[in-house]
This record gives C-alpha cells, structure tokens and sequence, in this order.
C-alpha cells in the first residue's frame, strides 16, 4: 500500500443541516454573553466541536456544504486541535495524511455539539448563564491542573 | 403702643380682612397659616401701610378683586392700622393705592399712594387729622431706620447676628443716639477748615503755599483711601453677609451641599466603574470562552502525545533522513561513496521500499511535529488563559461589591436630596468657595489700606506743623488760622460728641441685652456692641460663646426687644415664622426661652408680640409655652372656593389643622 498526503479540495467546513436553523439564536446568546455584536463562525464551530468532543458523540454531516466556517480563517492553534481530535478518534496517527478525514471528524463532532447546544437553549431556562458555567468549569478543571 | 385693630383689603391674596384685638388683651397675637395663606403678605401690608415699601406688583393689587371686577373698574388697596400710643391716644394709620383694571385685563395705577393719620386723645373723642406731614409723624414713631426690628422675618433670624445686621445696628444705634446732625456738622467744618488754610498759604508766601498743597495732596490722598476702605468694607460686608446667607441655606439643607458634592463625586465613580465592569466582563467572557472550548478539547491531546512519542521511538520524529535526496542518488545512480547503482538492482529496490515507508513516516512525523508543537502552545495558555480568568473575575466580584456600596450610598444620598434643587445645592456650595477667597483678598485689602491710612495721616499730621511755622507773621494769615482753628476744634467737639453719644447708647443696649440675656441662659454671660457695631456674647473671661441656632435666635429677639426700651418707642415687634425652620429639639427649646422671656416683657406693659406662624410651627406643643400669656390665636386659610385666590380670616385654630394627628389630639384633650 502507498500511502500519500491527501489534501482536502474543501474551502470551508460544514454543518449539520438538521439544527443549522439554530445557529442564529446561539449566534445571538454568544454576542450577549461577550457583549459584543456579533461572535465569529470560528468561535462557534470551535465550541460546538468542543461540546461534541466532549460528549463523545458524532452525527454524520451529509452532504458537505461548506456553509460553516473557511479553512483559511482557522488558524495553527485551530487546526492542530481538529487534528488532535482526528488522531484522539480514530486512534491513529496516519489520519494526517487525509486532510477531509480530519475535516469530517471535526465536523461530526461539531455537529453534537450543535445540536446539544440547540437543545440546552430550549431546555435552559438561563442557556447563556449555563453555558458560562459549564466552560468556567471546564477551565478551571484544565487551568487549574495543567 | 399696641396694635388695637387691622384692616387690609384687596392687598394680595389678602382680598378682605380685619384683625381686631379690642376685645382679649392683645399682647402676643398669634396669626396662624399653612403655607400660602398669607403671613407673609400680612406683614409685607402692614410694611407697605407703616414704610410705604411696596411689594412687587404681582403681590401686590389682589388678583381675585381684579379677576372679578370689570374693565375700567376703580379698584381700593388700603391697610389700615388702628394703634394705643403709648400716651393713651389713638391713632388711625391708613394707606391707600387706586387702580384701574385695564381692557387687556392688568391693572395700573390712579394717582399715588396716599397716607393718612388721624388721632384721638381718648377713647370717647373723635378722630382728627393730623397737623404734621403723615410722613414726619409715622418716622417719628416708626423710624425707618429700625424697620428691622419691627417686622422681622424669623426665617431669617438665627441667622440675625450674621446677616446684614451691622449696618441695621449701626442705623438703629445711630437713630436711638440722635446724632446725625453732627456727624453732619464735622464733616462741613472740616470742609471749612481746608478752604481756610488754603487762603492762609497764598498770604503767606511760596513755602507755606507748597507745604499746604501738599498737604491737601496728602488729603485727599488719604481721602481716597478712606473711600477705598469703605468701599472694601462694605464690600467685605456684602461678601461676608452673602456667605452667611449661603451658609444659612446650605444649614438649611442639613449639610446637603457637601451631599450634592458627594452625590457628583458617586454618579462619576460609578459611571467609570460600571464602564470597567463592561469591559472586564467581556474580557473575561471571551477568555472563558476561548479557555473553556479549548479545555473541552483538552482530552483528545492525550493520543496525540502517544503518537508523538511512538513516533520519537521509532526515530522518525523528526524523520532519520530525507527520503527525496535518496531519491535523486537512485535518479542518479549514483551512491554517497560514490559506486554505481544499477537500477532495478537489489539494492536499488531495497532502497527504495525504505524510501515509500519514511515517505509516509516522513510526512506524518512532519505533520505530528507541527501539530504537538501548536497543541504545548495552546497547553500553555490553558494554564494562563486560567489564571486571567482567575483575575478578571476577581476584578468583576470586586468591582460589583464597589458598585453595590456606591450604589446604595447614591440611593441614600437621592433619598435625602429628593424635593431639593440639587444643582441649586451645588452652585451655592461653589459659591461659598468662591467667597471664602474673595473674603479672604478683602480682608487682606482691607488690612493694606488701613496701615496705608495710619502712614498717610502721620505725614498729615507732620505737614500741619510745618504749615503752621510756615505760616506764622502774616496779620490776616493769623486771623484766617484762628478761624480754622475754631473749624477744627468745632469738627473735632461734634465728631466727638457724635462718637459719645453713640458709645453712650451701645452701653445701654448691651446693658439691656445682658440683663435679659440672663433669662434664657445661665452663668455670667455678657453682651459687647463693638466698635463695629458687632453683637457678641462673652464669658466673664472674655471668651466668645458659641451660640446654638435656636441661642441665636432668641439674642435676636432680646436685641429688638432692648432696643424698644432703650429708644423709648414701644412698636409692636411682628415676627413672620417666629421660630424659623428649626428641627423639633432646637424649636421647642426656643419656644421655652421666648415664652419665659415674653412672659416678663409683655405682661408687665403695653408692649405687643404679633407672631405669624405656619402649621410646622405652631403645634399644641408649642402653643403650650405660651399659655400663661393668654394670646389671642387668628389663622389665615382659603376661603372656600377661592382656593390660592383669596384668603379669610379666622378666629382660634384652624379647623383644617385638626388632621394633624397633634391637633387632633389637642382637640380631643389628649394634649393639655
């Protein structure tokens, strides 16, 4: 078997069809929460991968859209974690050699994270002071030990 | 002299009234109102009756009587005052003012204000003009100068000592002593003398001439310092009074100009901290974010440090060498030695399988290298991004306690200054800052011009001599200076008898004062009228006492009362807000002192107390003290209908009053 570095023809990454609808009120808690106009698609995609990974669950993402954030606007540290996450799923490091594998992990988890957030803001009575809780927590945890 | 009856008609709010105190003993008169009832234009008609000093045309002709009268109509303001005299006559004071009620619906004058005074000698005789000007006869018993002391406003008196009474104490000792006349009369010898002693130096020659010249130089030198000096005393007076008055209404807002200040100072703080807590919180939100996605992200860099280190034992982290330059020695067929590589031989495709698995060994390590190296960045910021949190929401519990103290003291601060002018509080508190440096560059002047004044008049003094030698020999010269002399001596004698005189009467008022003084306040307490004209009570050491409001109030009380005697003129003192807006404590304890000091003063003669008070004022608790005199209480209220348009008259207590919950136990004799 040859084993080459597949580069990804994608521009951008995708999301979940199902609770994209929700995006713009997350979208809108977020603002709220940092008390600024808006928050970046990074910022979003970056959470709800988080959330996703978290919880260790995936949703398949068919098909790709590329409607959630441009490659181009993730930056190093952001890349080396979705390939920390690819490497952490499929337990193997020759994951990196492909780049829509690594692409289509970060998606399936972000798309959980989507739609746990998507459910915790109907089932949230105070989803933004939940929200904060449930990541101050998280730092602390990590901040804390590391 | 008692005020036996008083009528005013169409006289502000005041549109038909007649106080008559024929029938009780009419020595304390309580005239009774709540706010806007009009105490105040009661005593602003009988100023008006008694001075001719009119109150602004606004307060002026009754607004109900022109409301209701109809174009053209000839309308009556009179107040008329019937008074006993000391002498057992009567006296029959009345001024009158005719208007006119325009077609625009205003109202202008007819003709002038008229006075007119009849007299009686008993009480079965009939009234009759008198023979001098009604003018000259009401300054006689009504002298102008003491105004203040007949009708008193109370708001205004623990203040009394402080506020504009110099100058009132000074006219009022000047028109107790008499003395103008030859105030008048140094001051026009004086005049004479100059103008002799400038004939004298042009009859005696070019010396005596120059000395006088510059004497008169050195005069009128000293002359414009003096009136420079009186210009900044009476500037420094003005300065002085007006900061007691801003001292007065910043006391009377309880210190809430230092509060309004305080107030500022907190709206500015909180503002600035409210800002803070905005951008420290979205700070801190946006760390939170950033640390926590990151940190939930944190477990899968665990199976990437496994490959990282697998991949550093198996030596290809970094790669053991670069698989494209073997590639290009197989391309070349040549080796590193240097020996030829046949291709498809066995060492060629032996070398080459190695090459395709540290190809892919190669780009991996690449990869995983980068990767580890990004994720111990970010490992790295978990640790700090932590530690920012850490401080930000230090900051935010910090700066939320600081809002939360600042807040409640704002709210507290609004609670006090709710119903005042809170700007109004803050320019006055400026203001009293600014006069407290004006004060104090007066003073300074003050002290300059006066030093000047003693170093002028030494040079006056030195160039007298010298114009007195150099004037001598000359016949007509020595006539003229004889003249001069006896111009002098004659200024000097009136100046002095002028200063006696006045010395004389600060005596007997400050005798009077300390007498009475003794009524109200235990121990050896003195009174001293200074030099100017200061009132001020002192220990038997000396030592000034410092007075409360309600002290304060009550030497004002005992002035014009002493003043009353030691002028021989028994006006009745008539008092708006008797006990000015002091608290509960300090009023009743001027209401003690007034009663025991009125008890002595009013029982025993015909002197005459008329006391206008609001419902804050007189209370059952009050009236108390006063019982023993047996005043005679009217109240002023709407009448019915005509509310804040016209006022009635009416006897005893007034009904409204008994919704307060004192009156109303006074009513139902739970209060004695």
């Amino acid at each position: 078997m040859t084993l080459a570095y597949v580069k990804s023809k994608r521009t951008a990454l995708s999301w979940d069809q199902e609770f994209k609808p929700n995006l713009p009120d997350l979208e809108n808690f977020l603002a709220k929460i940092l008390e600024k106009n808006s928050v970046t698609n990074t910022e979003i995609f970056m959470l709800c991968l988080g959330i996703g990974f978290n919880e260790g669950l995936k949703r398949d993402v068919p098909p790709r859209k590329s409607d959630a954030v441009r490659l181009s606007y993730l930056k190093d540290g952001h890349m080396a974690i979705i390939k920390s996450v690819a490497i952490s799923d499929t337990k193997d490091d020759l994951v990196l050699l492909d780049e829509d594998k690594i692409y289509d992990i970060a998606e399936q988890y972000a798309a959980t994270g989507l739609m746990m957030l998507s459910r915790a803001m109907k089932s949230e009575p105070d989803f933004t002071g939940w929200l904060t809780a449930l990541l101050f927590n998280q730092a602390k945890e990590v901040g804390s030990l590391s | 002299m008692k005020i036996e009856k008083i009528s005013i008609s169409n006289f502000g709010i005041i549109a038909d009234v007649v106080l008559d105190l024929t029938s009780g003993n009419g020595n304390l008169v309580f005239v009774n109102g709540e706010n806007g009832r009009g105490k105040t234009t009661f005593q602003s008609a009988l100023r008006w009756c008694f001075y001719g000093k009119e109150p602004p045309i606004n307060k002026f002709l009754s607004s109900y009587i022109l409301e209701s009268s109809d174009s053209g109509a000839l309308l009556n303001t009179s107040v008329s005052v019937q008074i006993l005299m000391d002498d057992a006559s009567t006296a029959f004071v009345e001024r009158m003012q005719v208007f006119q009620k325009t077609d625009s619906g205003t109202s202008k004058r007819v003709g002038q204000p008229k006075l007119s005074i009849k007299t009686r000698k008993s009480e079965t005789g009939s009234f009759v003009d008198v023979l001098v000007d009604p003018e000259i006869w009401i300054r006689k018993y009504f002298p102008e100068r003491l105004i203040n002391f007949f009708l008193f406003d109370g708001e205004l008196m623990k203040n009394f000592f402080a506020i504009s009474v110099k100058g009132a104490i000074e006219n009022a000792v000047k028109e107790i002593a008499g003395v103008d006349m030859f105030e008048s009369i140094a001051s026009n010898l004086s005049q004479v003398e100059t103008s002799l002693n400038r004939k004298i130096s042009r009859l005696t020659g070019t010396k005596a001439e120059k000395i006088n010249e510059e004497k008169e130089l050195q005069r009128r030198l000293m002359e414009d310092i003096y009136s420079d000096y009186r210009l900044t005393e009476d500037e420094l007076n003005l300065k002085k009074e007006r900061k007691s008055e801003v001292v007065a209404l910043l006391e009377g807002v309880e210190g809430l100009g230092l509060q309004s200040e305080r107030l500022k100072v907190i709206e500015a703080d909180l503002e600035l901290k409210t800002t803070n807590l905005g951008v420290t919180n979205t700070a801190f939100q946006m760390q939170v974010l950033a640390s926590g996605t990151n940190s939930l992200l944190q477990n899968s860099f665990a199976e990437l440090r496994k490959k990282v280190a697998h991949a550093e034992k198996e030596d290809r982290l970094p790669p053991p060498f670069e698989p494209a330059r073997i590639l290009q020695l197989i391309e070349d067929e040549t080796c590193l030695c240097g020996a030829h590589l046949e291709p498809k031989s066995k060492a060629v495709l032996k070398l080459e399988a190695i090459i395709e698995k540290y190809t892919v060994a190669s780009d991996v390590g690449r990869i995983l290298d980068t990767t580890s190296r990004q994720i111990d960045l970010i490992e790295v910021e978990l640790r700090t991004g932590w530690q920012f949190i850490q401080d930000k929401n230090n900051a935010i519990i910090q700066l939320r306690a600081d809002i939360d103290k600042l807040t409640k003291e704002r709210d507290s601060l609004v609670e006090k200054l709710q119903g005042h002018d809170v700007d109004s509080i803050r320019l006055l508190a400026t203001e009293r800052k600014n006069l407290d440096r004006q004060i104090e560059a007066l003073i300074s002047k003050f002290s300059s011009l006066k030093e000047q004044g003693g170093n002028v008049a030494l040079v006056v003094d030195r160039l007298d001599k010298e114009f007195s030698e150099a004037s001598k020999g000359n016949a007509q010269a020595d006539e003229l200076k004889k003249q001069a002399h006896l111009a002098n001596e004659i200024a000097s004698a009136a100046g002095k008898i002028h200063s006696i005189a006045i010395q004389q009467v600060r005596q007997q008022l400050q005798n009077s004062i300390s007498e009475k003084f003794k009524l109200i306040m235990d121990g050896d307490v003195k009174t001293q009228i200074n030099e100017n004209f200061e009132v001020r009570t002192l220990r038997s050491d000396g030592t000034e006492i410092e007075l409360s409001e309600g002290q304060n109030m009550m030497k004002a009380y005992i002035f014009s009362i002493a003043l009353r005697e030691v002028i021989n003129l028994g006006f009745p003192l008539i008092v708006d807000t008797p006990l000015g807006r002091l608290g509960e404590g300090p009023r009743t304890q001027l209401a003690s002192m007034l009663s025991n000091l009125l008890t002595q003063e009013i029982s025993e003669s015909k002197r005459q107390v008329i006391f206008l008070m609001h419902d804050g004022e007189y209370t059952p608790y009050t009236r108390k003290h006063f019982a023993d005199s047996h005043p005679t209480e009217v109240y002023l209220a709407y009448e019915p209908g005509f509310d804040t348009k016209k006022s009635i008259l009416g006897k005893g207590i007034d009904p409204n009053w008994l919704k307060f919950t004192a009156w109303k136990d006074w009513a139902e004799e739970k209060i004695k």
